[in-house]
Parts: C-alpha cells; sequence; structure tokens
C-alpha cells in the first residue's frame, strides 16, 4: 500500500507536476479502491493520468487526500465494465515490492540469463529470467536492438545464478538512465544532465498508509472506479500511456535518432514541419497550406518558450520561497503558479473541462493579486480579468471564450474555492471579488465621502489608492460602480456641477 | 427668507436619481416653500420660485452657488400640485403650462389644503359673530376684524375659490357687485 504517496496540490486543487510531466487526459468523480476495500476518504475525486503517474487529487480536502502513484510501478491494467450495480472501474495491478529500476524483474531478481539473438547471432546477457509466457521480461538484442522471441532464442538461453549484493549499483548509488552517471542515493535528478532518477524506495520522502477497513496484507491490485461515466476510455489511454513508458524503459532509451528518424516527439513535430514547408505545394492551396505550417510552427516554438519561461518562474520561485524560509522561517506562503496549459483536448465533456479551467482561472486569480496580500480584497470587472487570463497564456493551446470564463467563475463555489466569486454590480457589471471586498470598498468610499463631502470619483479613487499603499490600485471604473450601487441604496446623494457628479453623504434623507 | 440647514446642502438642488431618496428631496423643497410662504404671509409663487417679480428665487441659494434647474423646479411643482400644496392662480390655465418653458404661470401657496381655509373662515363667522351678515371679500381679506387672522391679506380670488362650496353646500350665497362679480357672501 506505500506505493502510493502523497502529492502536493496548488489552492485551486491541481496537482503540481514534476518537470517534463505533462497530463494525458482527466477523468472526474473517480472513487478509491485497495483490493477490494474502498479507501476511505478517497471516494470522490479526479484522476490524472500524466506520462508519469497516476494522480488522485480528491474534491473535498485537495491539499491533505491527494495522492499518485508512479506508472512505472504497474504491472498492467485490466478494464472491466459495469454490471447492475456496480459501476466500471480499472483495476490497477502493482508489481510486487514497489519501486525498482524498470527492466529488473523481481521475480527473477539474481538471475542472469544468457541467449543468442535469433536475428544477428549475438551472445546476450539479461538480467532476469527469461521464460515463456512472462510478458515482463522481454529482453532486447545489445546488438540489434530487436526484442527477443522465445520460441525462437530457446535453445540458446542459459541461467547463471548471480549474487545479488555484488551489484554495484545497489544500495548507495543510483545510475542516471540517460548519461549513465552513477548519482548518489538521495539525488532525485541526475547531476549531469538533469534527468530524472528511478525513484528508489528507501528514500521516498512521505510514505502514505492509505487507511482501509482491515490491516491485512498488501494487496497486488488497486482499483479506479468510475463513478460517473464509464471510463473505457480512460483505460485505453491509460494502456496506452503505460505502454509508451514501458517502451521508452526498454527501446533505444539513450538514443536521440534511429536511422536518421528523430525519437523525441516533439524534435518529430518540428521535423514535420520543416518537411511540410519544402513541399512543392502549388497555388493558393499551397501559400495557405504554407501559412498554417508557419503558424504552427510558430506555435510549437512559442508553447516551448512558454513552458521553458514557466520552468526557468517555479525555479525562481522555489528559490525565492526557500530564501525566504531561511530568512524568517515564517515560511508558508505556498503560492505556487499556475500551469497555463490547460488543454481541451483532453477532456471528455464540456462540464469537467469547465471544471478544470474554472481551478486554473482561481490559481491564476490568487497568484494575479497575491499582492494586495494586506487586506485582500480584489475586485476587477471579468471583462479585464478576461482580457489579463488571455493575455498571460495560452499560445498555441488555444484562447477561452467569453462565455466559457465566465461560466467558470460560475463554478467556483460548487468545487469549494470560496476566497473568490463572480458578483454582479449594479445589476449589469460582473466583477469578479473576494468575499469581502465589496462591502470594504463601500465602506472605506463612505468614510471618504463623509471626510471630505463633495468628492468627486477622481478624487475618492485617488484617496483610497494612496490608502492602499500598495501598487494594486483600485480601478475608477470599479468605484464608479461602488459609488452608483451607494446612490442606489441612498447611502450617498449626488450633486450634478460643471465639472462633474460630486458626492455627498446622505445625511438628510436617510432611507 | 428664512432657510434650514438643509438650503445650504449641495446635492438639494441636483435631482436625485434615487427614486426614495428623491420623494424625500421633493418634500424637503415643498416644506421650504409652505414655511416660508406662512412666515412672509405669502400667497402667490410665480414658477420660477419668486414670491415677488424681481425678488430672490427661493431655489437658488448664492452662499454655495447652486441652483435648481428648471425641469427639477417643475417637478417640485407637480408633486405639490399632487398634494394639493399649491393651486394654479389662472383657474383658465391647465397643469401643462408647466412644460411651455415661455408661458408665464404663477400658483397659491396653500399652507392648508383648501378645504382646511373654508372650515378656518367659517369658524371665524361664528366666533366673529358674523353669522347671517353681508360680509364683503375686502373686508374679510384686509378688513380691521380679521387682524389677527390667518388668512388676512389673501387675495380675493383665492378667497372666492375658497368659499365657493360653502355656497355648493348650500351653507352661504353670495352677492355680486357692479361689474358682475361677486363681492361678498353671507353664511347663514
Amino acid at each position: 500500500m506505500d506505493l502510493w504517496y502523497d502529492v502536493a496540490t496548488n489552492n485551486s486543487g491541481r496537482p503540481l507536476l514534476r518537470g517534463g510531466e505533462q497530463v494525458v487526459l482527466i477523468q472526474d468523480a473517480v472513487g478509491l479502491y485497495d483490493g477490494k476495500e474502498r479507501v476511505e476518504g478517497r471516494q470522490s475525486g479526479r484522476v490524472f493520468l500524466t506520462q508519469q503517474r497516476f494522480v488522485y487529487v480528491d474534491d473535498l480536502n485537495p491539499t491533505g487526500n491527494s495522492v499518485a502513484l508512479d506508472l512505472e510501478n504497474v504491472a498492467s491494467l485490466e478494464y472491466s465494465s459495469g454490471f447492475l450495480k456496480r459501476s466500471p472501474r480499472l483495476v490497477v495491478f502493482v508489481r510486487d515490492g514497489g519501486t525498482r529500476p524498470p527492466g529488473e524483474d523481481i521475480t527473477s531478481a539474481g538471475f542472469l540469463t544468457q541467449w543468442v539473438c535469433p536475428i544477428c547471432a549475438e551472445k546476450n546477457s539479461t538480467e532476469g529470467k527469461f521464460c515463456d509466457g512472462d510478458s515482463s521480461v522481454q529482453p532486447v538484442c545489445f546488438n540489434c536492438g530487436v526484442p527477443a522471441d522465445y520460441e525462437l532464442a530457446r535453445d540458446s538461453i542459459k541461467y547463471i545464478e548471480t549474487n545479488k549484493s555484488t551489484d554495484p549499483t545497489d544500495r548507495d548509488t543510483v545510475v542516471c538512465q540517460s548519461c549513465t552517471f552513477i548519482n548518489h542515493k538521495l539525488m532525485k535528478f541526475c547531476e549531469m544532465c538533469g534527468g530524472r532518477l528511478p525513484p528508489r524506495k528507501s528514500h521516498r520522502s512521505k510514505k502514505l498508509f492509505l487507511k482501509t477497513g482491515s490491516l491485512k496484507e498488501t494487496p497486488q491490485f488497486f482499483q479506479l472506479s468510475f463513478r460517473k461515466s464509464d471510463g473505457s476510455l480512460f483505460a485505453k489511454a491509460a494502456e496506452k500511456t503505460l505502454n509508451d513508458a514501458r517502451q521508452k524503459d526498454i527501446f533505444n532509451q539513450n538514443v536521440a535518432e534511429i536511422d536518421g528518424a528523430a525519437v523525441n516527439p516533439t524534435v518529430k513535430e518540428e521535423e514535420l514541419v520543416k518537411k511540410l514547408d519544402k513541399m512543392d505545394l502549388m497555388g493558393i492551396n499551397g501559400l495557405e497550406k504554407f501559412r498554417e505550417n508557419q503558424l504552427l510552427n510558430n506555435d510549437i516554438l512559442f508553447t516551448n518558450a512558454l513552458q521553458d519561461l514557466n520552468k526557468l518562474m517555479s525555479l525562481a520561485n522555489s528559490i525565492e520561497r526557500l530564501y525566504k524560509r531561511e530568512s524568517n522561517n515564517s515560511g508558508s506562503s505556498t503560492t505556487a503558479h499556475p500551469y497555463l496549459v490547460v488543454d481541451r483536448e483532453k477532456f471528455f465533456t464540456k462540464d469537467s473541462f469547465l471544471d478544470e479551467i474554472a481551478r486554473e482561472v482561481y490559481e491564476f486569480a490568487m497568484s494575479e493579486f497575491k499582492d494586495n496580500e494586506i487586506d485582500r480584497n480584489v475586485i476587477v470587472t471579468l471583462v479585464d480579468f478576461y482580457a489579463m487570463y488571455n493575455k498571460s497564456v495560452r499560445i498555441g493551446t488555444g484562447l477561452i471564450s467569453p462565455q466559457e470564463l465566465r461560466d467558470a467563475c460560475q463554478r467556483f463555489p460548487k468545487l469549494g474555492l470560496h476566497d473568490l466569486k463572480l458578483l454582479k454590480v449594479n445589476k449589469r457589471v460582473l466583477c469578479l471579488t473576494s468575499v469581502n471586498s465589496l462591502k470594504f470598498v463601500e465602506e472605506r468610499v463612505m468614510e471618504i465621502v463623509q471626510g471630505q463631502p463633495g468628492s468627486d470619483s477622481l478624487k475618492i479613487t485617488q484617496v483610497l489608492n494612496e490608502q492602499a499603499k500598495t501598487d494594486n490600485s483600485w480601478a475608477i471604473g470599479i468605484i464608479d460602480e461602488i459609488l452608483s450601487s451607494c446612490i442606489n441604496n441612498g447611502k450617498l446623494v449626488l450633486d450634478e456641477q460643471m465639472s462633474g457628479m460630486l458626492y455627498y453623504s446622505n445625511t438628510f434623507w436617510s432611507l | 427668507m428664512e432657510f434650514p440647514p438643509i438650503h445650504s446642502f449641495p446635492p438639494l438642488y441636483t435631482r436625485q436619481p434615487n427614486k426614495l431618496v428623491r420623494n424625500k428631496q421633493l418634500e424637503t423643497w415643498a416644506g421650504i416653500i409652505l414655511d416660508n410662504a406662512k412666515k412672509l404671509h405669502r400667497w402667490e409663487i410665480d414658477k420660477t420660485g419668486r414670491f415677488e417679480r424681481g425678488g430672490p428665487s427661493i431655489f437658488t441659494s448664492e452662499s454655495i452657488g447652486r441652483a435648481v434647474p428648471q425641469l427639477f423646479i417643475n417637478e417640485i411643482w407637480r408633486h405639490m400640485q399632487r398634494n394639493n400644496q399649491i393651486i394654479l392662480r389662472d383657474e383658465s390655465l391647465q397643469w401643462g403650462v408647466l412644460d411651455d418653458a415661455d408661458a408665464d404661470a404663477s400658483f397659491y401657496v396653500l399652507w392648508r389644503p383648501l378645504d382646511a381655509w373654508t372650515s378656518l373662515i367659517l369658524e371665524w363667522f361664528d366666533t366673529a359673530n358674523q353669522m347671517g351678515k353681508v360680509v364683503t371679500f375686502y373686508e374679510l381679506a384686509q378688513g380691521d376684524e380679521s387682524l389677527d387672522c390667518e388668512f388676512h391679506g389673501i387675495p380675493e380670488p383665492l378667497l372666492l375659490r375658497i368659499l365657493k362650496p360653502l355656497v355648493k353646500r348650500g351653507r352661504a350665497t353670495m352677492l355680486k357687485g357692479d361689474n358682475d362679480q361677486y363681492v361678498a357672501i353671507k353664511v347663514v
């Protein structure tokens, strides 16, 4: 059960992914089962399928109850459809003993298998036991790179028992899979090339013990139960991702090119575009194609740049956080930057997409307005916010529509995001506000007007912004709306002059 | 003219957008006009808010440099008309005259409602022992007998309109003078 470990999520309930990790698919309304037992407190959440793990994010308590399982610990997947009241589920069989370097099977550890490649007759020796029907060990020829077929290689197979403890890469070191540098066991990333090192069971930071009804011996499988949808698409995607991850581990792992063709998918894309560029297309169609390709190219470039920038920012942030914690030891400011890469193709329904966008938008707003920490009051018109949001993100992934933003903002209370809400001021202007800010600003405005009767909105804004002391200023449009709402509820009265409207507190005609 | 403190409150001179506040504002204006009329014993006011020709308008404040725009003044007049606090001086005119910017119009200010005036005068007939006697309008409005009365100095056309209901009810008869106009009344 200690294969699942805690993951950090940001305030809006999105998991913090590792560098280079990308979300493949998101499935909502999922419950976790440990073997056949329900896992307490993890019965309703979203599961993010990434290239590296399953990440379960709890709906009710995203920061406390979210867990993840590395794909490399998964032995196989099995999908079982729903039957009567039983909801459809994805059974995840895990490998015995949990984490270990991929490609090495624990059941056959201590064995060295020698075999001759049936294709090129090269003599190979592989760790682990190579036997029939065991799909988990499928050795690949050292020389020609073709996976060996048991039937063909059977005659040449020899088993040699080796002593495990002589393995140089055993306890104190971790070998980088990309550059073969031998790192210290506590490193998570290679010191030479920065690649992710295979995780080791002995130094996993935070082990998780899921509470189930009984304390039986550890089961060999987990289940993801799909409460709302049939989950078959998710199951297929998981299967594919798992296979891809395995292929990557075994097959030509450190190779950048095979026969001149790039392996890296991002490189591949560029290659593709380049090839398309060169194609001799004629006429308007050709020009259009050319233009499209150019745009696509730019998009890819921008997205990459943005991702790099995001990485840099998060790095800078963590340094800053570290520095802060060092300097005043009161570091509980966990403001992670949003990824801003929600891709609508990863969602089955518009509904779940909007949910995710809502979280994203919330996180964006919180990080955008965190400077305002002193009074924690935010009011921004939805129009302004829409511009801010779309301007700062989403090159290449497509912008969101105003309607989508609005729908997303309306979902805040449903998703348990209570610090911001959508508010219609004066029945016409939609604003994104923090909980008490409207009342707060209204009180401040009233104070100012009482102190200086006959102020106009410009002056009120000025005084208000002087008081606020931060760079974050109140937009005059917002102040105008607040003033007119004060007039509507009879707190203020007007004096119309050539120079504009002057505001007075309503001392004579109180309602 | 004497004014309450609110007369130097600038928002008083701007039509308030909030309907509830505006109603209070209109009542404030009506109160200021009626109070001043009562104190100064003025019966007539023209549509720009002057009790006498060439005098200061009640809708202007020199001290804070504010004046009510005519459109809002008209709204005040209509509000007072609804509450029976003013009547048009010229009976042949309609209230629509307010919409005509050029037309001149003036009003009688009634700090008591019309029927209250009627009963006040009736009371005076009783206490002054004038029942059954012919009393001219001039005597009633300007005579020594009514010197201490609130209606002393009332314009005769207004007096006629106050007393007409008595004739209708059969409590009084009116007598015409030389030029075919009512000049006197006898209350029975």
